[in-house]
């Protein structure tokens, strides 16, 4: 049998991640393939385009003209599903697909049945839609703000994913998965075991900050997604400074404060934590593929028990501190390895100075302590992606 | 004009209490104006909608109609959730705090920001967190809000929270460089004041210092509603006390005065140490004067112990928040405060009862090792003072220059040091004996717990919005000088060496022209160890990278606020002070 390999591609800010299993089919070696997420972020120096073009040609090349066995949408960011849809629109390539994996909370009925997360997306989706006034009301934007208010426009997104889930392959075959979902008629390989480690099947787990916040907009059981044309918007001058305020301090205090960045930042945070964690065994092997998700999602993988030691990491949320498991949970994941002893594999997907402190170098210090980790921002010129192969014999 | 304010005392959605006593009305004495906010030129409350950074309507301002002489806002204190409620409250209990340091029998001055500005900004509902801080570059203090539960927690609410960040406020204010230290014990001094300053808050409050008082038979010993700072907030936050509000001053917690500084807790713990010996002395005094009232109007202690807690509270104030002023600027230690204590009362009593009791309490307690550590001398003459031009040196950044140039042996400036004269301050204060503040507060009936409370003449009652009345006035001059103690450094945490503050605080009696007290740092070479036990933590947490770049031409602050910049090879680290007021996000 040969080997089972992973390869994250450079998407610069983005991610791209083909698995090749090795499997049998009536007797026959075959490969199943599955794909993790294919974006990269618009709106900012590390979206361009361009880039995903040989990406796809070399997806396509590899398939062999066989359909992809397995696509997974880890999370609702464009940074990680607006490859497929790109390519078709302006490059007119495609993919065939088996079977499409989305997270969860994708489902168009998802809120239909879980009325406390809705409350919350939709406080989530009134505070994108003020914070995206009030950006755009700034002589000039970061492009920190920028690429959070493009990953979190749902406007852009949901054309992408609603390309994933009408056009990849038969809808009959898109499935929306949770940890809880059961599997055992979707394993894309006879020969792995595939199972989720998150999301939650209730992302009212990770939309909690906003609960407060639907309150406060009183958004009730009866409003819906339509409802948010009617709230008002806000003004997008900036407020002049009260009577008896000197104005200088107060745009410096709302110049510190950086309200409507954080606001997008902590929406942001809680669409990484929907992500699609999912681990393959394989011939022995471990290999986790974590998306984005951030430290609460982290915390709730670790509550339920299922961490335990990985071969392979692909890192969570492009090398960004908040991606890190907690310290507990990390040493469960990736313990120190003994002096000498070698270190499991891990590689993240990342594009210098896109977000600040993504990646966060401390954190890349911390992870190069317990794995021997590969970045996609090393790749030298010409280089498509970094390959890392998993033999059948099994770990040492 | 004088204006009334209804002031929460204690946060209705964490007590089971009914409304009704949990609000107090305050009556202030006068500012320059007020506005509709409320905002003076000293504190504005600037309400910003936490979703939309929209600004919220402020309270508006109402004159004194139909024979009223009290102003107000337009709020109904019943209704605790309004916007409107919230933004008055807070307001009142900034105000409080500052008057509190500011009377003339305590420091005897307006407090000057540490900012460059006039108006501490007041954001009562800054966001989303189980969070409150004092921040100096933004000129606010900003309070958060969360859910406990199902329940709406507004942290500007909290008398405790309120009172505690306001005091982050003055303190820097009146030691500014206490906010750069990198010595624990100097931020944990920041903590402890602040911790004390809520206790005094809590002891300010009638309605509450009564319904204690009625339930712990008149002693401050046998309850945590007065020592427990932040309880309620704390457990609303994390039942299992590990989010750091969770403070108890009724505490016994010691250093090892034979132990390795660099072996020392963190700032948060640290601060037990200090808050804890200074609470021990708040339960002393008023023992002492439980029995002074009782036997004064042949009561029980219990019904004595309400005014005994009033004319203890003074003592306090003037002996402990005094001894801010009297500290060296830079790096400092809790000794330093035990003497900048000292010396202040000493400096102003004879009686030498309760600063006897001091300094065998921090013996105890092991901060320092020798109770003679903390002997200050006081009132003495010197040739270059009386021949001062005193007015000189306040009005005049080039005498004062020269006046320490010629002066650097008295003040303790090495040689070699490029030193800094600080803005001088001229307090005008007032002396007064606790038997003074006995006999001023013998008619005052409603102090004592357990009796009828009638309204007093000003509407509160509580002794702390009446205007200063007795003791006899003095002026004197704080002079402070600071340069910088280059010391090493470990060379794996950014630079071979680094630089602290340090200097001396002189302070001049005017009228005397005598100094009252002259302090610097007792040990501040034996303390590198316990900075280099802060660097480090803050460089493997990541509360810090160290930089060669000036943090004001970056492009952006360290998340956490903290710099560390190395030039010329020493490493400088400013605002570690942000380190007291960040509480872990809830679903970060």
């Amino acid at each position: 049998m040969s080997e089972l390999v992973v390869r994250v591609y450079d998407v610069r800010f983005g991610d791209a991640v083909l698995v090749t299993i090795p499997d049998t089919a009536n007797g026959q070696p075959v490969d199943r393939t599955i794909l993790f997420d294919f974006g990269n972020a618009l709106g900012t120096e590390g979206g361009q385009d361009e880039v995903l073009e040989p990406v796809i040609d070399d997806i396509t090349a590899r398939l062999g003209g066989k359909p992809l066995d397995l696509y997974v949408m880890t999370h609702e960011h464009l940074d990680h599903v607006q490859g497929l849809f790109h390519s078709a629109q302006v490059f007119n390539k495609t993919i065939q697909v088996q079977q499409a994996w989305l997270t969860g909370s994708a489902d168009p009925k998802y809120y239909d049945n879980h009325p406390d997360a809705k409350k919350q997306k939709l406080a989530a989706l009134a505070l994108y839609d003020q914070a995206a006034v009030r950006l755009s009301a700034l002589s000039s934007l970061s492009p920190f703000a920028n690429i959070l208010l493009a990953n979190n426009d749902t406007k852009t997104t949901k054309k992408c994913v609603d390309f994933l889930r009408t056009q990849l392959t038969d809808p009959a075959n898109v499935h929306y998965v949770d940890r809880t979902t059961e599997l055992s008629t979707l394993q894309p390989a006879s020969s792995a075991k595939i199972t989720l480690w998150a999301p939650e099947e209730n992302t009212a787990d990770y939309y909690g900050r906003f609960k407060p916040i639907a309150k406060g907009l009183a958004i009730d059981d009866t409003f819906d997604f339509d409802d948010l044309d009617g709230l008002q918007r806000e003004n997008a001058e900036l407020p002049p400074p009260p009577a008896g305020v000197d104005a200088g301090a107060f745009y410096n205090l709302l110049d510190v404060r950086h309200g409507a960045s954080a606001t997008l930042l902590s929406i942001d945070q809680a669409s990484n934590n929907t992500s699609v964690v999912m681990l393959i065994e394989w011939q022995g092997w471990k290999l986790l593929f974590a998306g984005d998700a951030e430290k609460r999602s982290w915390k709730t993988i670790d509550k339920l028990g299922l961490v335990e030691p990985v071969h392979f990491l692909k890192v969570s949320h492009h090398g960004s501190h908040t991606g890190m498991p907690p310290e507990d949970v990390l040493e469960k994941l990736l313990p120190l390895p003994a002096p000498g002893a070698s270190k499991p594999r891990a590689a993240v997907s990342t594009f210098r100075d896109t977000y600040p402190g993504v990646p966060d170098e401390d954190t890349l210090i911390e992870l190069a302590k317990r794995v021997d980790l590969t970045s996609t921002r090393d790749l030298a010129a010409g280089e498509l992606c970094i390959e890392i192969p998993f033999s059948s014999d099994g770990p040492p | 004009m004088r204006v009334r304010l209804p002031q929460m005392i204690q946060d209705p959605t964490l007590l089971n209490r009914d409304v009704d006593r949990l609000v107090e009305d305050w009556t202030m004495l006068d500012e320059d104006h007020y506005l509709d906010g409320p905002i003076t030129p000293r504190v504005a409350v600037v309400d910003l909608d936490p979703n939309t950074e929209k600004l919220e309507a402020g309270a508006v301002y109402l004159l004194p109609t139909g024979g009223q002489t009290l102003s107000r806002y337009d709020v109904d204190k019943n209704d605790v959730a309004s916007s409107q409620f919230i933004q008055v409250s807070v307001f009142a209990t900034v105000y409080r705090t500052m008057y509190m340091f500011e009377q003339q029998k305590t420091l005897g001055r307006k407090i000057s920001w540490a900012f460059n500005g006039p108006q501490l900004l007041v954001v009562p509902r800054a966001g989303w967190l189980a969070n409150a801080y004092y921040e100096r570059r933004s000129h606010s203090l900003q309070f958060f809000s969360f859910m406990a539960g199902d329940t709406l927690v507004h942290t500007s609410l909290s008398r405790d929270i309120v009172a505690h960040e306001t005091a982050h406020a003055l303190i820097d204010g009146i030691n500014p460089d206490l906010y750069d230290a990198l010595d624990p014990q100097s931020l944990a001094l920041h903590e402890g004041v602040a911790d004390l300053t809520a206790m005094l808050m809590a002891f300010s409050s009638r309605r509450l210092r009564e319904s204690i008082l009625k339930n712990t038979q008149g002693s401050i010993e046998t309850s945590t509603d007065f020592s427990s700072i932040g309880e309620q907030f704390g457990t609303a936050i994390d039942p299992t006390g590990k989010a750091g509000w969770l403070r108890n001053l009724l505490n016994e917690d010691v250093l090892n005065p034979d132990g390795d500084p660099a072996d020392e807790p963190e700032e948060h713990e640290l601060s037990q140490v200090i808050s804890g010996v200074l609470y021990r002395f708040m339960c002393v005094l008023h023992d002492h004067f439980k029995k002074d009232v009782a036997t004064r109007f042949g009561q029980t202690e219990f019904s004595a112990s309400g005014r005994a807690l009033y004319v203890a509270a003074r003592q306090f104030e003037r002996m402990v928040l005094r001894g801010l002023d009297y500290l060296p600027p830079g790096e400092v230690t809790f000794a330093d405060f035990g003497r900048a204590i000292l010396a202040a009362d000493q400096a102003s009593y004879d009686d030498e009862t309760w600063r006897v009791w001091l300094r065998t309490a921090f013996a105890q307690r092991g901060i320092v090792k020798d109770e003679r550590d903390l002997e200050v001398r006081t009132n003495f003459e010197n040739e270059a003072v009386a021949k001062a031009d005193l007015q000189g040196l306040v009005g005049s950044d080039w005498v004062a220059y020269t006046f320490a140039e010629a002066n650097r042996e008295l003040l303790g400036i090495p040689g070699d040091a490029q030193f800094e004269v600080l803005p001088r301050v001229v307090v005008d204060g007032r002396f007064e004996s606790p038997a003074a503040t006995m006999d001023r507060v013998t008619g005052d009936r409603n102090e004592a717990a357990g009796e009828p409370t009638p309204q007093a003449a000003d509407g509160d009652g509580t002794g702390f919005a009446e205007p200063d009345r007795g003791g006899v006035p003095f002026r004197e001059l704080l002079f402070k000088v600071r340069w910088s103690h280059v010391e090493d450094n470990p060379p794996d945490l950014g630079a071979g060496q680094r630089r602290v503050q340090t200097g001396t605080t002189l302070v001049i009696d005017w009228n005397a022209k005598r100094i009252r007290s002259l302090l610097g740092p007792l040990s501040l070479e034996d303390r590198s160890g316990a900075r280099d036990t802060m660097l480090r933590r803050l460089v493997e947490s990541g509360a810090i990278q160290v930089t060669e770049t000036d943090p004001a031409a970056r492009t952006k602050a360290a998340a956490t606020g903290i710099d560390a910049v190395v030039t010329d090879g020493i490493l400088r680290v400013r605002n570690t002070a942000r380190l007291l007021h960040i509480v872990k996000e809830l679903d970060e």
